[in-house]
Parts: structure tokens; sequence; C-alpha cells
């Protein structure tokens, strides 16, 4: 028990005979005409114990309880190695050998993409495929692939619009060779990317080359080596890794296609390549030497957009397929990056090549397609890691407006607020008029909302048939479903189909 | 009782008061004389005395100066008329054996249950003392409150016409519950319309027939509510009765937090399809939905860290 | 773009519009007559509000035109009183699992359909049945076969009043369309009454008991959502990894196989929490042997408590683990206790040890009680 008596107090009380006084050299003594007891003080020359200290906190000390917090039990004092926390982010798992395989699900090919029949299901992605969609990293990490025993995707309305107009493009009709550019926006987890993902698969059957930006963001985040293009262009700058990663991507992707093309032009930046080379080997070239990367994506690009040889190459010209080139998070490549100019300022996305490429694309071309041969252009937005551009969402407005026929010059006409600082150079990107080839889309913006019920339906019975979902899937299970994933946005529906509330029963 | 000590100079108080201008009282029968003189008749001031509380007292003195000299003859002995004259609280205990009588009259009327009864808002306690003057035990009033309902739940159309005038006395003015609120209906426009609190949220909810949609301050349930068990709350009265595919839902919901929002569009929304289904009561009292959560954020107190949290003990 | 309201539509706004066609007063009397006669002989209680009030009302006012016998037969033509009964006892017990109050209501099918589904039973079926299949009069809806049915019939024939049967049939035709109209149109409701409730049908007990604890036991700092976060990850992770191997010394509760437990990640995680769970501990009182002394005494421990000590031991054996994630740390550990592998199996059997030797102080209160007296 602590006493409650303090010392002073005792000291005070204490009737001190002489006898037991301390010494007087030993005590310092009070004045001589003071009357009370002389106190006994510690030696200060002797030092006191810590924690023994008498009296309270000094002045202006806070006067709480000083406790002494325990110190965290030891062995966790290391962090995990580096990049282990990243690696187990980005991981990507496309299998679970636990859920059960689903009887009679069909694969998507050629006839499955377009079949209306078959909309609501969810088709396999074929195996042979899943390493070219790794390589274009067509998947992402939270798509919900891991509870499934193979992947697959729904076909839903927009998937079998995206169909038809591949197999058209494809195809030997007056479509033939046509060129789609489309802007996807949509609602937080409403298909964006997989919608993406959807389009490289059927890219990927159809023969087509693929050439992707899984993540926009990475060309301006400044993780990737940058320079000057060339003493001409001091103000455009190149990225030689980004440059080498594409065309790394776009060969093991599209190995088999591009080994069957050859170099029909002559490329007079090049001087190591031969007409007569496949473009397998052209990629190669620019995967193996960073520095002339971005010469020889020109050079590919080149060769994929073209639609006859020079004279004298006849020989070495094969049709070229059609393109398709995706972008995934289009508005970080609206903004200043992160890559800083020999002055210190920030460099434009657009002062890019990379991104002032894929750009370009964009607006229609000058005498001919810009994708001659045909193709598609995808450029989806994010919602989860994306900055907020006001140009950028008017630019998305205006061209919305364009496409429905508005005149920019009538009232309708999405306007920027003067007092907002706009971006004109995201403005201009988007600045597309009417195409003067028959053969080129104007661009447009597709918008993702949520599947319909019949579609919702279809998913949620692939979950109950793939063992992960142990309820009754009627029509007013799935109607409840729908609502509670805002109308049906795929992205909640799946976390709802994984979702465990209750014990099976 | 220490305690009531305050109270009881509270009452002297007013009986000193009541001595020198104010003689009230409500009813004839309890105005009579508090003692009688044999051969003497008394005549004493009634008066009605409504204070600022809104109802009439009956605070007069138990016991009005006896004048000799009014007595023609003097009488060999003074009999109080109250055989309670002599307790602490005379009119108090006059008005528990008037009540014990007439019970005692009319026990053998059938009764009804007593959630059939009409009911009835009788004084509380303080008000009660205002009235009768007297300091009243707790306990002592609650043995009067329950001969009150006893004799309430006499069959409403047999009650005799005493009985009810002597229980009209201790109904408080005002009937609370003399005014319910309409029905709510669904309007013109096939709305029915919910509130609800929880927390610190409040949420109007309007539910016509519809297909399912949800919007949240104008959002869709998605945006509103990133978490799928928010989601879920927001929705359980449609759930849990297989009607969410049947209606449509808007909701402005403010105040709070995710939570507290969610909740109290639950409540809103369950009373609300009240409205349009009077017949799903039981089920949505079963699923938990029409179930009103009334706890609040406890207040800080001076002294303490927080609501409860005491500062940390000091030796020195 | 977000879907939107349309708060105008006038097809959904006007309710009156779409209710189906309103049957006349007198058929809904009817209906509610019946209703009301199958309740009183449930003697139960639960009705709504509203629904008693109204059928008060009509049956109130039913009862003039209404002789007691056609009322009678109109109760015969409902669904019977067991039937009934057995519909409301679904809604009163909340447990649903097929568990039902009375052996009567365990009868299972009635014959008629297992004569309807079995061509060959129909064969052999009794003359009665052969006969009345022709007659084509189990369109009815009653099971004039049960038993309580039967003698209610027996009753009718020995009154001897067969000269209105065919009008009797008319009128049951009539009222058995009268109760499916009713059921779609019972008083204050537009659709389809609700089926039963389960208990996680109740907005507070949305999760199953086991899941909350252990989610309750994740959660750091008041942060639900977090800790629910975690739990989905943790029954993902048992739900994707692969199913246990058995180690016989340590064996997970009897349940389905482990190659089948992975795709019913809850039951999985009860079968290990609940093997892991030590049956009771030891609990120190004073005062038994005297001089001040404490003894310990195993006790046993409810089911909540044991549940609660092994998601304990769990979660605190997890934290040596080197997962960078906490809900991968605490699955990780999860799938080591299936596996038998884990720490937390030895400290089960250590606070099991140690009882044991503990019980000799079992029976010490007793003991010194009787000295006392």
């Amino acid at each position: 028990m602590v006493s409650s008596f303090c010392w002073s107090c005792l000291t005070r009380l204490r009737q001190t005979p002489r006898t037991v006084l301390p010494s007087p050299t030993a005590v310092p003594r009070g004045p001589a005409f003071h009357t009370s007891a002389v106190r006994f003080f510690p030696n200060p020359m002797m030092r006191k114990k810590p924690g023994q200290e008498l009296g309270g906190p000094k002045y202006r000390q806070s006067k709480s309880a000083r406790m002494k917090k325990k110190k965290p039990v030891d062995g966790k004092a290391r962090p995990p190695p580096v990049g282990e926390r990243k690696a187990l982010r980005k991981r990507i798992v496309l299998s679970n050998p636990n859920a059960l395989e689903v009887e009679g699900m069909q694969e998507l090919t050629e006839e499955t993409m377009v079949d209306s029949r078959l909309r609501g299901n969810v088709l396999a992605l074929p195996v042979p495929m899943l390493d070219q969609l790794r390589a274009v990293q067509a998947f992402k990490p939270k798509q919900g692939w891991s509870i499934f025993r193979r992947p697959g995707t729904v076909l839903r309305r927009e998937t079998l619009e995206m169909g038809r107009l591949f197999d058209n493009i494809s195809g030997v009709g007056e479509d033939k060779g046509t060129a789609v550019k489309k802007i996807i926006t949509g609602s937080r987890k409403s298909g964006k990317s997989v919608h993406l993902l959807q389009a490289m698969a059927m890219a990927f059957t159809k023969k087509w080359v693929v050439f992707t930006v899984p993540e926009a963001q990475d060309l301006v985040s400044a993780t990737t080596g940058y320079g000057p293009l060339s003493d001409e262009n001091p103000n455009l700058y190149v990225q030689n890794e980004a440059t080498a990663s594409l065309l790394s991507r776009t060969l093991i992707a599209n190995k088999t296609i591009l080994s069957k093309l050859q170099v029909s032009r002559i490329h007079p930046a090049l001087s190591a390549v031969q007409p007569g080379m496949t473009l397998e080997n052209l990629a190669k070239f620019g995967v193996q030497d960073p520095a002339s990367s971005w010469a020889v994506f020109q050079a590919l690009w080149a060769e994929l957009t073209a639609t006859s040889a020079t004279t004298g190459l006849e020989k070495n010209f094969t049709p070229r397929p059609p393109i398709l080139v995706t972008v995934d998070g289009l508005a970080h490549w609206m903004r200043n990056s992160e890559y800083r100019t020999t002055e210190f300022e920030p460099i434009h996305a657009h002062d890019l090549v990379f991104v002032r490429h894929f750009l370009s694309l964009l607006k229609p071309g000058k005498d001919e397609s810009t994708l001659p041969n045909g193709g598609a252009l995808l450029y989806a937005t994010s919602t989860s890691n994306n900055p907020s551009i006001y140009s950028f969402e008017v630019a998305l407005k205006q061209v919305a407006a364009r496409h429905a026929g508005v005149d920019p010059s009538a009232p309708e006409f999405p306007k920027l607020d003067p007092y907002s600082n706009p971006d004109s150079r995201v403005l201009e990107a988007f600045i597309s008029t009417k195409p003067t080839s028959a053969q080129e889309g104007m661009l447009e913006v597709q918008t993702i909302g949520g599947v319909s019920r019949d579609e919702a339906r279809g998913f949620m019975e692939y979950f109950a048939r793939s063992g992960l979902l142990r309820e009754t899937v009627n029509d007013e299970w799935v109607g409840e479903k729908w609502t509670l994933a805002g109308g049906g946005v795929i992205g909640e529906l799946e976390r709802l189909g994984r979702r465990l509330r209750v014990a099976a029963a | 009782m220490a305690r009531q000590s305050p109270r009881g100079v509270v009452h002297a108080m007013q009986s000193v008061r009541s001595t020198t201008s104010l003689r009230a009282f409500l009813s004839q029968r309890s105005a009579a004389p508090a003692y009688i003189i044999p051969g003497a008749s008394l005549s004493t001031r009634t008066q009605q005395w409504k204070n600022a509380r809104g109802y009439a007292t009956e605070v007069q003195p138990a016991a009005p100066e006896i004048d000799f000299a009014k007595f023609h003859t003097q009488p060999t002995r003074i009999i109080p008329r109250s055989p309670a004259y002599f307790s602490g609280s005379p009119k108090f205990i006059d008005h528990l054996l008037r009540l014990e009588d007439i019970l005692a009259k009319y026990v053998s009327l059938p009764t009804v249950s007593a959630a059939e009864a009409p009911r009835k808002a009788w004084f509380k306690l303080p008000q009660f003392r205002d009235v009768v003057g007297e300091p009243i035990a707790t306990k002592k009033y609650k043995g009067l409150l329950k001969l009150l309902q006893r004799l309430n739940r006499i069959d409403p159309n047999l009650m005799p016409k005493a009985v009810r005038l002597s229980l009209d006395d201790f109904i408080r003015p005002g009937n609370p519950y003399g005014n319910k609120p309409a029905p709510a209906t669904v309007d013109n426009l096939g709305r029915a319309r919910g509130k609800g609190k929880r927390k610190a949220s409040s949420a109007v909810v309007h539910l016509v027939e519809g297909n399912g949609e949800v919007l949240v301050n104008g959002k869709t349930l998605v945006e509103a509510f990133p978490r799928v068990h928010d989601r879920e709350s927001a929705t359980w009265a449609l759930r849990c009765t297989a009607r969410l595919d049947k209606y449509n839902v808007w909701v402005a919901v403010r105040g709070g937090g995710t939570t507290g929002q969610a909740e109290a569009i639950t409540l809103a929304l369950g009373r609300a399809l009240m409205v349009h289904e009077p017949a799903l009561k039981p089920t949505l009292r079963k699923a938990g939905v029409i179930t009103v959560d009334r706890r609040r954020v406890e207040r800080k107190k001076p002294g303490h860290v927080k609501a409860r949290k005491m500062p940390t003990w000091v030796k020195r | 773009m977000p879907p939107r309201l349309n708060l105008f539509a006038a097809r959904t706004a006007v309710p009156v519009l779409r209710q189906p066609s309103a049957p006349s007063a007198s058929q809904r009397c009817i209906a509610s007559a019946l209703r009301r006669n199958a309740a009183q002989g449930t003697k139960s209680g639960f009705q709504s509000s509203v629904g008693v009030r109204v059928q008060r009302r009509w049956n109130s006012s039913a009862s003039d035109g209404k002789t007691p016998e056609e009322a009678q037969r109109q109760a015969e033509s409902m669904p019977h009183v067991s039937e009934e009964a057995a519909e409301i006892n679904k809604i009163m017990h909340k447990e649903g699992n097929g568990t039902r109050s009375s052996p009567e209501l365990e009868q299972g099918t009635p014959v008629s359909e297992i004569l309807q589904r079995d061509e060959e039973a129909r064969k052999h079926a009794p003359k009665v049945f052969q006969d009345q299949m022709k007659n084509g009069s189990s369109g009815s809806g009653s099971r004039f076969f049960s038993t309580s049915a039967r003698r209610g019939q027996l009753e009718q024939q020995s009154t001897g009043r067969s000269e209105d049967q065919a009008s009797a049939a008319l009128v049951e035709s009539m009222i058995s369309q009268v109760t499916q109209q009713a059921v779609d149109l019972t008083p204050g409701l537009k659709f389809d009454a609700p089926g039963t409730l389960s208990r996680s049908d109740n907005f507070r007990k949305r999760y199953e008991p086991l899941l909350e604890q252990f989610t309750k036991l994740l959660m750091r700092d008041g942060k639900l959502a977090m800790a629910q976060k975690n739990m989905s990850i943790i029954l993902d992770h048992l739900r994707s990894s692969p199913p246990p191997s058995i180690n016989y010394k340590r064996s997970l509760l009897p349940g389905p196989p482990p190659p089948q437990l992975p795709l019913n990640p809850v039951l999985y995680l009860t079968l290990i929490i609940d093997s892991v769970a030590p049956l009771i501990k030891l609990r120190n009182q004073k005062g038994i042997v005297g001089g001040g002394a404490s003894v310990q005494v195993p006790a046993p421990l409810p089911e909540r408590t044991r549940r609660r000590t092994a998601i304990r031991w769990i979660i605190d054996a997890s934290d040596k683990r080197r997962d960078s994630k906490f809900a991968q740390r605490v699955a990780a550990e999860l799938v080591a206790v299936a596996e038998g592998r884990s720490g937390v199996w030895e400290k089960k059997e250590h606070a099991h040890k140690l009882a044991v030797a503990g019980r000799v102080n079992v029976g010490f209160k007793q003991r010194t009680a009787k000295f006392f007296m």
C-alpha cells in the first residue's frame, strides 16, 4: 500500500531532538532568526534513483499519469522483403482448382462471339489464348478471376455488339477494313477493363495484331527513363524502356502473326533492317536494343498500316491484318506528367512521343484512314485511380455531342467554363472532324452501364454451377442482387456472388 | 426520507401561500369541509384556482383554523369528517379511500383486457402532488394508479357514471392520447412516405411501385454506399419481403455517417412499405426493420474526459 | 449512366389500376370467413392486426346470409387445418429447417400426389382412389383422405344430406376459385405474401453466428468494415487453397470429406474453430481448502466462449507468421490448423491436460460443505 502522507508533511510533524539533527556541516542551516525547525533536505550531491523522485510534476508539466507503453513484441520488427507486398498486390491468379468445372461451358470462338442466343452466358477464354492475354496484361488483379476454375467472361450486350463489329471488320462485306474509334467510360466496376479484355480476346481469335497500354499512368509517372527525341525536336521526349516493353508485349502476344509478315518498306532510320526480314525479327530488334526501340516501333507501325509495298518489294508484301489498340486509364494522359525538362518545368503528357502517337490515332487521317487495314481503337477511362481533369470531362462531352451530330456552334454544344482554367491541348486532342475516308469511323464515346437482369442471372448461375454459390438462383433472387449491385453493375454482382453470409444448407 | 425534505418545504410554502388567498378545489366531493362539528353548519369558501400549469389544484389547508367564537354552543368534542384527518396526507388518503369504495361497489362488473381499455393519461406524480398539495410517496401513488387502472378496465359499455366521473378527476389536462396521427396513405401519385432516424442520420423515403431501382440523394445505391453491408441494410425491408423488384425507392438522407444513413433508410423504408402494405407489419417486425434503435451518442460531461471516462488518477 | 427513377410512370403511379380484377364483396366475405374458421381451428394467435380487424368485420357481415352448414362445407374445401397450421408454424418458428411441431404435420406427401407421379402405383392403387381419379375430384385441393377430414365426411354422410351433393360440388369449385383470388388479394398486401423468415432474415442477425464472432474478433480499433473485408479475404483464401491433407492425430471434427471443404468455406471455418476449441478451462477458486490458498477447478465452457478462445488462439498464433497482410496470416494459420500443423493444437491439448490434472478438485466444494455440517 502506498502511504497517503507525503514525505514533507511527515518531516514537518517530526519533533527533532537535537541529538538526532544532522551535523551542521552536512545540512544547510536556515536563517538564524527563523523559528521553524530546520527541514531535512536530501543531499543534492546524492543522485536520486530514477523513479523515486519526490514531489509531483514540475511547473508546466502534465499532471496525468505517465504510464510506460509496452513495447510491441519483437519479431515483427523486420518488414517483409522489398517487393513482396507489391507482388502480392499485383498477383494474378487465374484458376481455383477447388471450384467445379462448369459443364457445357462454351469457349470464346468466332462463332460464339456473335451468337446472340448465348447472351448472358459466360464464355470461357480458350486456354492457348491465356498466355497471349497475360502477355498484353489484359488481366487485372481484382477482377475476380481467382475463384473460378478457368477464366471466363459474360457475353453481354456490349460484347455482342463488339463481336459483330469485329466480325464485320474482318469479314468480306462492305464494312471490311473499317476503323472504329471509341472512348469507353462508365461507372465504377462497370466492366470497362474487362470490355477491353474481351476486345483483345476477340482480336486474337480474329488474328488481329494487338497493341495495348495496360496502365496509362505508368507512362507519365516518371518511373521509366526518358530523353529528348532528337536535336531537331528538343521539346519532344521519348521513353525507350516503355517503348521496348510495349514492343515485347506486342511481340509475345502476336508472335504467330508477326512471324508471317515481312518488312516491305525501306526504313532509313534503321540500317540493320533489311527488306524481307519478318516483322517478328524487327520487333525483337527493338526489344533487344531499347535505344532504337522508338524507331523500331515507328517502323513496325508503318509496316502494319501499309496497304501496299513500296515499288520493288512487292514480293515481301502480304495483306496486313487489322489492328486493335487499347489504352486503359486515359485520363492520366491529359495533364502534366511527372517528368521534368532541363529547366525543371513539368512536361505535358502530350509532349511524350509515345502518348502523342496513340492520341494522334484518334484524329482522322489526312488522306486515308489512320488504320487503313481496319481495326479498332478502344481507349478506356478508369474510375478507381483517376485524376479529375475538367478539360477532359468537357472534351468527352463534346465528343459525344459531335458524334450525335450537334454543331459545335450550336448553343447546346457543351461549352467550357472560361474561369476553370482549361487545358487547350486536351480539348484539341479530341477535336475530330468528320473523317474524309469512308473506311474510318468517327470518334465516339461508349458508356458502359449495368447488365440486364437476364445477363445478371446468367452470371449468377455461373457462380452456382461453379459450386461457389449455394442458393437457389431464381428471378427474385437475381432481381434482389441486381438492385443491390446498383442496377446490375457487373463488378458489384461479382462481389455479391462471392459474398458469404450464412453457411450453405 | 432525506430526499423528500426539500419538497416538503415547498409544500409547506404552498400551504402558507394558500391560506392567505387561495382556496381552490376542483370537485364538490372533496371540497367538503374537512371536519364536521355536530350541530354547527359551516360554509367554506370553495374557489377554483388555475395556476400557470394549466390544471386546477386543491391546495387548501388540511386544517382551517377553527374559530371558536362562531360556535353557538361549545361542542363537547370536535370530530373531523375525514378519518384520515390526523394522517400525514389526509386528502390523498381520502381520494384513495373513495376509489376503494367505488371499486368495492362495482367489483363485480365485467372487465376488458388492459390492452382494450381506453387509454387514459393519469396525472404524473409531481402534477398530482401539486394538485393535492401534499407530499405523496411514489409508491403510494403507484397504488392509487393501480386502482385507477383497475377501475378503467371496467367494460366501457357498462361503466357507471359515478366511476367515469371520479376517474375523470385524475386525468391530466390536454389528453395526450386523444389526438392520434392520421394514418399515412399513399398519395395521388402512388407514393408512400416514411421517415427514419438512426444515430445522427435521418432519412425520408418515397416508395412507389416500380421495378427495383433505388436512388439515394440522387445517386445510385452503389455510389451512395460502397460497402455491401450498408446496401443490404438499406434495402432490407424490401429484401426480406421479396419485394425488391416491385418497388422503386427514392431517398433523401442527411447527417451522420454511412452506417447511420443506411440504417436510417432501413427504418424509413420499412415504414413506407407499411403504408403500401399494412399486412406486412408482422414480417417486418420480425425482420427487425421497423424496430427503432433510439440510442444516440452519449453527451460528454464536465469533469469527464469523454462521456464517462474520468481523468487518470494522479497521486499528487 | 445510372438508371433513373420515373416517378411519373402512369402505370406504376396509380396502384388501384394495376390490381387484378377485384372480386365482389360477397366473395371476399366467404374467403375471409373461411380463413377465420381455419385460424380458429388452430387456435393460433398469429394474425396481423389489420387482418384480424378486417376479418372480423367481414365475418360479421357474412354471417347474415349463410347457414352454419354451408360455412362448414366451405371450411372443408379450404386447405386443411393441419396444412394451415403447418404454414403458420413455418412462419412462427424461424429455425425453419423442416422442424415441425406435431407428428400430424410430418405426415408428408398426400397419397394423391404420389399417385399422380407414379404410374405403376396408379395401376395398383385401391379402387376408391382409382374412382376418384377418374372423377377428377382431387383438383379441389382438399385432403379428404386425411383422418380428421374423413371424420368430417362421415359425419356429413351420417346426417344424410345427399340431395344437394351436386350443388355443394359447384359451390366448392367456386370457393376454390375465390380462395385462389383471395390469396392474391389478402387485405393489406399488394403482392404475394412473403415466405417464412429464417433466423438470418433478421436485419441484426444476418450473418452466421460464428462468422459474426470471428469478424468482431478480427476487428481492431472498432473498424468493423475493415474486419469484414479481412473476413472475406480469409474466406476466399479458404475457398481457393488446396483441400487440407488429413493429419490423423489431429483431425478435424467429423464432417464432409476434405476435398469438399473448400467449396463450403463457412462450414470449413466452423469445423476448424470447433476442432481446436477447448472444452474446459481452469478456474481459480479460493477458500475451498481453507488457508486462503486457491485451487484450480476445471469448469466447462459454453459454446460461444469455447469458440472465442479458439479464435483468440488462432489470431495470436498468426502474429508469428511472416505474411505481410493480417488477413493472409490468419487464413494461413487456419489452413495450418486444418492440417494439424499449428501450435494451437498444442495449446488445446495443454489446456485439457491441466484440466484433467485438476479434476480431483472438482468435488471439493461438496466435501468441505459436508465437513462443516
